[in-house]
Formats: C-alpha cells, structure tokens, sequence
C-alpha cells in the first residue's frame, strides 16, 4: 500500500492538532489551588498542548504547500517482521503482567520465537535458535537475577 | 584545579574505576561496530545496572561506552559501507572507497588516531573551559536559567535534522511526556487521568530505552539487502606517524569544529563531522578527491566525531544543559544517585566534574590502546547476525525497564514509547529534541515558577535582566529567522531579476 507523503504528514497534523487541543482542555480542567502562585497548575499544560496545536497547523500548511513533503509512504511485507516481533514482545510483556509462565523460560521462548520470525527455518538454524535463547537466557539469569539481584516475575 | 584534577586520575586509574573504564571503551567500540546498536542504546541499557554504584564507577562505565561508541562506529563504516552511528557517516564517503582499493586498515588506523586526536584536544577545551564557565553560570538565578535552556530547546529544535516545525513538535512531545505527575508547587496530579501509577509520571529510563532500542530493534528487523563485507589483510596493519602528522592542520581545525559544535546544545556527532568534512573539502586543492577514498575526509569526519564527546559535556557540567542526547543518560546516572548537575555541581561535587575530565582522557587512551591492538577482531564482529542479536537485546530491554523500579508498568511504557519511537521515524520528527525536552523540562518548569513567583507574576522581568533578555531574544531570532530568511532570499532574488 502505498500513501502521499503530503497526504500522511495532513494527517499527522490533525491528529497533533486535536491531541494539543485535548491537552489544553484537560489543563483548563484543573481546579485552582489555594497554593497557586503566579502561575497556576494547568497553565503550562495548556501551554503546551496550544503550542503543539499551533506547530500541528504549521505542520498542515508546509505539507498543504509542498516543500520537504514529496514523496510516498510505503507500506508492504517489509513491515511483517517488525510487526512480527513486536507482537512477540507484547505478548512477552503480557505474560510479565499475568504471570502466567515464569519469566525466564518465557524470556527464552521469546528469543527462539524472534530469532525463527526473523531468521531462517532449516534444521541447523532452528537448532542454533534454540542454543541462543537458552544461552542468552541462562546469561542473563546470571547477571541480572544472581548478581544485580533483580527479581523479575 | 591541578591538584584536584591529579588527584581525579590517581582515582580513576586505581584498578577497579579503571577496569569500568576498559570494560565500558571495549563494550562501547564493540556496540558502535556493530550496525543496529549504538552508544546510546548501549548506555540506556547499562544505566539500570549502574543504581547504588558509586557515581564515580558509574561516569567511569558510561564516558568509557560513550567514548567507545563513537569511535567503534567507524569499523563498520571503513568495512561495511553502513555508519555505526550518525556521526560516522561522513566517514563512510570516504573509508568504504579507501577499503575497497586494499586500504582498509590504513583507513581504520587513520580513522582511530585521528579520534584519539579529536578526543585529546576536547578533553583540553573540557579542562580549560569548564571552570570558568561554571563560575559565570553561578551569577545566574531562574530567570537566566530558563532563557538559557528555552534558548537551548529552540536552539536544538532549529539545528536538527529537516523542518523547523518538526523539530519544535519532537520538543513540544517531549514537554508533554515530561508533563504527567504531581504539580511541583501544588502537588495537585495533572495529565494522570485517573491512574494512580501515573502520579510519578513515567520513568525517564523505560522512555528512554523505548525510544531508543526499542524503535531502533524493530526498525532494524525489517529485512535489509545484504550488505558487502571487506576483509582486513593482515601484511598491511602499520602506519607510520609521518602519514598522520601530514594532516595536522585537517586535524587541529577538525577537532576545533567538533569542540564546539559538541557544546552547542543536542546537536552532537553527526552535525560535528558533516561540517568538519565539509570544511576540510571547501580548503582542500583537491576538492574532487573527496568521496573517493580521500584520507582528508576521513580524518575530517573522525576528529570531528569525538571532539563533540568532551565539548558536550561542557555545558552538561556547568549548567545541567546535556550538549548530546548520549548526555541525557549521563545526567540520569548522576539524578538517580541524588547529584544534581549544574552550576553547583563543581562545587558541591567536584569530584564529579573531575571525574568527567579524567575518565575522558583515559578513555581515549584506551581506545586508541583497544582499537590498534584487536583491530582485527573487531572486524570480524561484522558477521554477527541480528537475527539472533535483536530479541537477546529486547529481553535485555525489558529487564532494563522493569530493574528500575520493579514495575512491570514501566515495560509496557517501555514498549509503548518504542512504537511512539517507530511513528517518530514513520513521520520523520527528529528525536534529539524530544529527549533533551524530556529531560530539561522539570528543570525549566521549575526555574520559570520560581522566577515568576519572585518577580509577582511579571512576565516582562525575564526582558529586564540583561542575560535572560539576551538569550530571550536568541531564542527569538532562533525561531524567526527560519521563517523569515527564505522569505527574504525570494524577494532579493526577485529584485535581482527585475
């Protein structure tokens, strides 16, 4: 799939555009405090997210008038291996959360999974896969949980 | 200061510092040999392990990467035609072309002294500069400080790679990520939106190492073409001093860019050698060699790189401003161990400042030491796989996030801040500004309420003392001038044809 550069940047800008106006709101939201000094809570909030609106709009215009936006966006299979391994690593992450397997086998279970998404799938590659993750794991185990006392899981 | 700075190395070379020293230059050369990792993903990384060190082992860990890093980057632009890191690029121009006629290790070793040189004479601008710098910066109160880092923010935001606007809207995401938690005058929560693990705000650390090594771990997954790999012949591994010293001027006028452009604030590596190299080309007679496998080029580009390391941490020391986004982890190191860095720091922890100077001269000395020797080893870190190294570095990753606080909270901010670190690429924002806002932002914050509560509110007292009204208008100037001068180039040039 292929996109305009011009069209993509107007569409990060009205996202930047809305995403500062909500930040304004979200400082005018918060209530004065008898401590306020010369300058309230929510006014460097709402300073900020007026700022980012005011470059969105800048940002809108230099993609309206051409300029450094030339150009297309592409999105193909290129873009399957990372999105592969960042659907992995979330998952790794969820597993942190849930508690679900412990931490280290699922950490080696990551590695192997990443390193088959991004690698080849012969016998000899699937076999030095797994001796990475175990590796990598065991090393890791060692330094982070047996020497900086992480306890992680 | 002699004295002191005798008795900082007499520290630093005891064995243990020094052997921080070694391990951090080796691990820093080899991460910017390898194309994928780079300085600062090494150091976000090791800034964990580094809670409850004592912060002088810690500075001697991390200048030891930083200085590694930079100079490692340039094995693989010398045999793989790919930058270690931005600041190599210069390099490759004229390094790949060098190898590919046989010359490569006349290349690396040209490339190696002439970073060595470059990292000498910044250690000497360091040295020489810090402390008077730091005594004028003690005048300042918060109105100056924060013109002074609103000026950097501009500052930073205009030099930066593509637009303008791009560059304030990276430093203005920046601002809002450094926004979340309690109120420090009020203490009343704000942009938390109702969740109590929001109150601290996010964790500088787990942003850090997501924006940095994760995007840069999911980016590098993508499949690449596979890159031409040359090979050190091992009859060619000695130079003679004679083919270095005939470039002295190239060298001292490199190092000098490097220096200063190391101290502009954010601006780092990459920009140092660009106009390093480019000055060298403008002077030369032989323009047209350059990009051909030019020696000049490469000492251009090499001492310009690590002349930005010790000008960077010029202003990091005398007034807390980090000179490169690598300083950002440095000043992290020091805050998680309760040292604040600024003006004050030389004289509440001299020891510290000290500490900065002699690491950075040992280091250089043993990289130039660990590059010369195992140059050959080095290079065979080429063929390293990143199908193997990119999910061992994110499972390093997640640890690294989550042994800050022990919060798997902080993973999954470390996950989130690595696809926000990905859309920053996929929009082309640059992300030196939004790092360096991340971190100066409390500081400015503070500054800016403390000058308004002693000036009753008066916004005009930041243009009635004379610094911050010189760097006010600076930051002024740096914000229109972008706006104004291609309009002013239109119109003369339209005057010119009339």
């Amino acid at each position: 799939m292929q996109l305009s550069r011009r069209g993509f940047d107007v569409a990060a800008g009205v996202v930047l555009l809305l995403l500062g106006a909500f930040v304004w709101r979200e400082g005018a939201a918060i209530p004065p405090s008898f401590l306020d000094t010369a300058f309230g809570t929510g006014y460097l909030v709402m300073l900020a997210g007026g700022a980012l609106s005011v470059l969105a709009c800048f940002l809108i215009l230099e993609a309206v008038r051409g300029g450094r936006t030339a150009g297309q966006l592409t999105f193909d299979a290129r873009l399957a291996r990372p999105a592969l391994t960042a659907s992995i690593l979330a998952l790794f992450v969820l597993n942190l959360t849930f508690g679900l397997v412990p931490f280290y086998p699922s950490a080696a279970a990551m590695i192997f999974a990443i390193a088959l998404g991004l690698g080849e799938r012969a016998p000899r590659a699937v076999a030095i896969a797994a001796a990475a993750a175990l590796a990598a794991t065991a090393a890791a185990w060692v330094v982070f949980t047996q020497v900086f006392v992480v306890l992680i899981g | 200061m002699i004295g002191e700075l005798a008795a900082s190395f007499a520290t630093m070379l005891a064995p243990y510092p020094f052997a921080l020293i070694v391990l951090g230059t080796v691990l820093g050369i080899v991460a910017g040999a390898i194309p994928g990792l780079n300085g600062g993903m090494l150091i976000a990384l090791s800034l964990p392990l580094t809670f409850g060190w004592n912060p002088l082992d810690a500075i001697a860990l991390l200048v030891g990467m930083y200085v590694g890093s930079i100079s490692g980057g340039l094995i693989s632009a010398s045999l793989l035609n790919i930058p270690g890191s931005p600041s190599n690029l210069m390099t490759t121009l004229d390094a790949m072309p060098m190898a590919r006629r046989g010359e490569a290790a006349r290349a690396l070793q040209l490339g190696i002294i002439a970073s060595f040189f470059g990292g000498v004479v910044s250690w000497m601008a360091l040295v020489l500069l810090a402390p008077p710098l730091v005594a004028f910066a003690l005048t300042f109160g918060p109105h100056e400080y924060f013109a002074i880092i609103f000026s950097a923010l501009v500052l930073i935001s205009s030099l930066s790679e593509g637009s303008m606007t791009r560059g304030l809207i990276a430093a203005m995401l920046g601002v809002l990520v450094a926004l979340p938690g309690l109120d420090p005058v009020t203490a009343q929560p704000r942009l938390t939106f109702g969740f109590d693990r929001m109150l601290g705000g996010f964790d500088l650390l787990a942003v850090l190492i997501g924006v940095f090594a994760v995007s840069q771990l999911l980016a590098d997954a993508a499949p690449g073409a596979k890159a031409e790999v040359i090979r050190l012949q091992s009859s060619r591994l000695v130079l003679s001093l004679g083919a270095v010293t005939r470039h002295w001027v190239n060298l001292i006028r490199s190092a000098l860019i490097g220096t200063w452009v190391g101290i502009l604030p954010g601006v780092g590596g990459s920009i140092g050698s660009i106009l390093a190299y480019g000055a060298a080309k403008t002077l030369s007679k032989t323009p047209e060699r350059y990009g051909t496998g030019c020696e000049e080029g490469v000492i251009a580009s090499e001492t310009a790189n690590n002349a930005t390391v010790g000008g960077a941490i010029i202003p990091m020391v005398t007034m807390g401003i980090p000179g490169s986004i690598i300083d950002v982890f440095l000043i992290a190191a020091l805050t998680i161990n309760n040292i604040r860095v600024g003006p004050l720091l030389l004289q509440d922890n001299p020891e510290i400042v000290y500490g900065f100077m002699s690491t950075l001269l040992v280091a250089n000395v043993v990289m130039l030491i660990v590059m010369l020797v195992s140059l050959r080893g080095l290079a065979r870190l080429m063929t390293v796989p990143k199908t193997y190294l990119i999910p061992i570095i994110l499972l390093f990753c997640v640890i690294g996030a989550y042994a800050g606080n022990n919060r798997v909270f902080d993973v999954w901010v470390m996950f989130a801040f690595g696809l926000f670190g990905i859309l920053f690429r996929v929009m082309r924002l640059p992300i030196g500004p939004f790092v360096i806002a991340l971190v100066l932002t409390p500081l400015a914050e503070f500054n800016l309420r403390a000058a308004l509560i002693s000036a009753d509110g008066s916004w005009l007292s930041f243009l009635q003392r004379p610094v911050s009204a010189v760097f006010v208008v600076i930051a002024g100037l740096l914000f229109v001038m972008p706006l104004v001068l291609p309009w002013v180039r239109r119109h003369s040039n339209r005057s010119a044809v009339e």
